[in-house]
């Protein structure tokens, strides 16, 4: 009979183990899966907003949140905040963080870098946006901006592969706004112009070589301090030289007369390095460079470099490819295409906030850079799949646990010690020994007392405890499961036959009303079953600690030889540690002795 | 005594039954978190590769069905074992921004 009644009780402890095994699984599972929404929303939030960024880089703050705001709701999570990060002192990417509310509220961060390129128009030379420039300014600034240009014989478009002296004098005007007619050659522009004497030529002038003898052959723009802007001939570049060697003869001007343009210090810079000026002005426009002459002999020696391509040696000057983008896409303005591409980048360890440096890594071919990605299951998956599916899981639950926001930590050891509590109850109420189940039920005990005194002290400021999710239906399971304890142990006290189980029981009865009460001090919300919170006052507290402390030292007049033993255990420790205490002094003290007696053991020659 | 023996055999049958229920539930817990799980990493990463403007790869394809229906993304992964009660996929679904 016995043995058949143990049969039903292990078996239905392994059902109960089960069930809790499955609880578990269902709220990791939950957690799990909250934790990979939030990251998914928080991705896609951070690409939605790279993706603003790498089309626009000046978009403002406002823009960045709304397209991640989208992007995080349309994925179910809620954007809550947005930086954009900055690699000397360019947009480099965004990291958003975003909160996933629900049963298991999550927060989870992303971050993405945006690595930009500048594709300059294939059929047209370097656009050049003149920032208010206008008149001869605008002139000389556009002309100064194709430095570096082949001369080609006829050109006038890059598909050409350069231009030829009248070819630059036709674009110079044509981009400051004040277009020719046609395409005029060097002897149609002096013509068209109106002849000035060779001291009264101002910035924007054009300058003749044959024009005495009625058709002048070679055309250039004077640019100020005595210096020419020519396509000069073939083999060489579009540059400066001095007015004084150039041959000049004749001068011209298309543009009204007017006051001269000031001669600012980075043109001056940039004539005197020969580099196009437009973007040693955007270098210093946007603080990547603070001296002029330094920036544009910088430039100089990385175009020496790269002969044929402006944004390589801006790239190699600035140490970024990125950077060397921006700084064309401002110098040149929209006719400078420019797109970014959009990469998940991996989170620094620590505080984010801390370092605002993305550095877009090398993307592999195949997977997403945001984080180790984990590998997706093939079809027909084995063994091993499995193992590591519930690894990788395993692991995501813990960072969920570890790392993604706060509440998630919270939730999750709160799921755990409940699950726990309810463990230590199962095999309480199933073990089949009465001192077994006593001994494991005032662990319980003892955890409850432990629990609610911590409590106690963390909740006196908040003005209590707030129950949510599992705690509070584990809560609402415990007020249940007071009031049966504290009717059965009201029983058993009534009929033990040994007073000290009468006073024992009466003590747990007495204990476990108390707890209850402390419980039911949350009011209404705690019982209701639509409530999803409940907050259970500082008095309810302690009063659970005290109806635990009681039950605990029911359980302990029950079980005098659980005093008894816990007594020795502790008079043996006390002895074990007061032996080692004083074991040097003993020690010390034998030696004093031993050398005491040495001492009088040596005979004395007088 | 005849009696008794025939008590046990009935709790025998009556246990192993509502063990190989749980064991069977738990399982198929394990078995529906599973799915799910490899549902929200597919979806993870095929998301990101389509936000980032690059091909899925074909590994990712042989894991889950992914289609793009417009800017959203349905990740399958249909559960081996399909019980009345509980749905015969997992699915997840992912917004791609634009």
């Amino acid at each position: 009979m016995s043995e058949r009644g143990q049969v039903s009780v292990m078996a239905c402890a392994v059902v109960v183990l089960l069930v809790v095994a499955g609880f578990l699984i269902g709220v990791l599972g939950g957690i799990d899966s909250a934790g990979a929404n939030a990251q998914r929303a928080a991705d896609m939030a951070a690409l939605a907003a790279g993706h603003r960024l790498s089309s626009d880089p000046a978009a403002a703050d406002a823009d960045l949140r709304s397209a991640a705001a989208d992007a995080a709701r349309d994925n179910g999570g809620r954007l809550v905040s947005l930086i954009q990060l900055t690699e000397d002192g360019l947009p480099s990417g965004v990291e958003v963080s975003v909160a996933v509310d629900g049963e298991h509220p999550v927060r989870a961060r992303a971050r993405v870098g945006v690595e930009f390129t500048a594709a300059e128009p294939t059929a047209s030379f370097r656009p050049v946006d003149l920032h208010g420039l206008a008149g001869r300014a605008a002139v000389v600034a556009a002309a100064a901006a194709q430095v570096g240009w082949p001369y080609v014989w006829g050109g006038e478009s890059r598909a050409e592969g350069g231009f030829d002296c009248s070819g630059l004098v036709d674009y110079a005007f044509t981009a400051a706004g004040a277009a020719l007619p046609g395409r005029p050659t060097a002897a149609d522009l002096w013509r068209m112009g109106r002849p000035v004497p060779a001291a009264a030529l101002q910035p924007g002038d054009l300058v003749f070589v044959g024009a005495a003898g009625g058709a002048p052959h070679h055309v250039g723009i004077y640019v100020g301090d005595d210096t020419v802007l020519s396509a000069p001939h073939t083999g060489a570049r579009v540059g400066y030289s001095p007015l004084a060697y150039g041959g000049w003869d004749s001068y011209a001007s298309l543009l009204p007369a007017g006051p001269a343009p000031l001669d600012d210090p980075v043109s001056a810079a940039a004539r005197r390095s020969g580099v196009p000026g437009h973007v040693l002005a955007a270098e210093l426009r946007m603080g990547l460079a603070s001296d002029p002459d330094a920036a544009a002999a910088a430039l100089a020696r990385a175009q020496a470099g790269h002969p044929g391509s402006l944004q390589e040696a801006l790239a190699t000057q600035l140490g970024s490819a990125s950077a060397a983008a921006l700084v064309l896409r401002d110098g040149g303005g929209a006719g400078v295409g420019l797109s970014g591409a959009v990469r998940l980048v991996p989170l620094p360890h620590g505080d984010a906030d801390a370092d605002h440096d993305a550095s877009l890594p090398a993307a592999p071919a195949q997977t997403p850079t945001g984080r180790p990605a984990s590998a997706p299951m093939a079809a027909g998956s084995s063994w091993s799949d499995d193992i590591g599916t519930a690894l990788d899981a395993g692991g995501h639950t813990a960072e969920q646990l570890g790392e993604r926001g706060r509440a998630v930590p919270l939730q999750a050891a709160a799921a755990l010690q409940h699950l726990s509590r309810f463990g230590l109850t199962a095999l309480g109420g199933l073990l089949p020994d009465p001192d077994w189940r006593d001994a494991v039920n005032v662990v319980g005990s003892i955890w409850d007392t432990y629990s609610a005194i911590r409590d106690v002290t963390a909740a006196a400021a908040a003005g209590g405890l707030e129950l949510s999710g599992v705690g509070l239906w584990a809560a609402r399971f415990s007020v249940l499961g007071g009031a049966l304890s504290t009717g059965l142990f009201a029983a058993q006290a009534y009929s033990a036959r040994r007073s000290r189980d009468r006073v024992g029981y009466g003590l747990m009865a007495v204990g476990s009303a108390a707890t209850t009460a402390g419980l039911m001090t949350a009011g209404g919300s705690l019982m209701a079953m639509g409530a999803t919170t409940s907050v259970v006052p500082p008095v309810g507290l302690t009063l659970i600690a005290v109806g635990a402390g009681i039950c605990v030292t029911g359980y302990l007049v029950r079980h005098p030889e659980w005093c008894r033993g816990a007594a020795r255990i502790g008079a043996a420790a006390l002895d074990v540690a007061w032996r080692a205490q004083s074991a040097p002094v003993r020690a010390v003290a034998t030696v004093a002795d031993r050398a005491r007696s040495l001492a009088g053991s040596i005979p004395t020659p007088w | 005594m005849r009696r008794q023996s025939g008590q046990a055999s009935v709790e025998m049958i009556g246990c192993a039954v509502l063990l190989a229920i749980a064991t069977v539930a738990v399982l198929e817990a394990l078995t529906v978190v599973r799915a799910r799980i490899t549902a929200e990493r597919v979806a993870d990463q095929a998301a990101v590769l389509m936000a980032e403007g690059r091909p899925l790869p074909a590994s990712l394809r042989g894991a889950a069905r992914i289609e793009r229906r417009g800017d959203r993304l349905v990740v399958t992964v249909p559960l081996p074992v399909r019980l009345p009660a509980l749905p015969a996929a997992a699915v997840v679904t992912a917004t791609v921004p634009r």
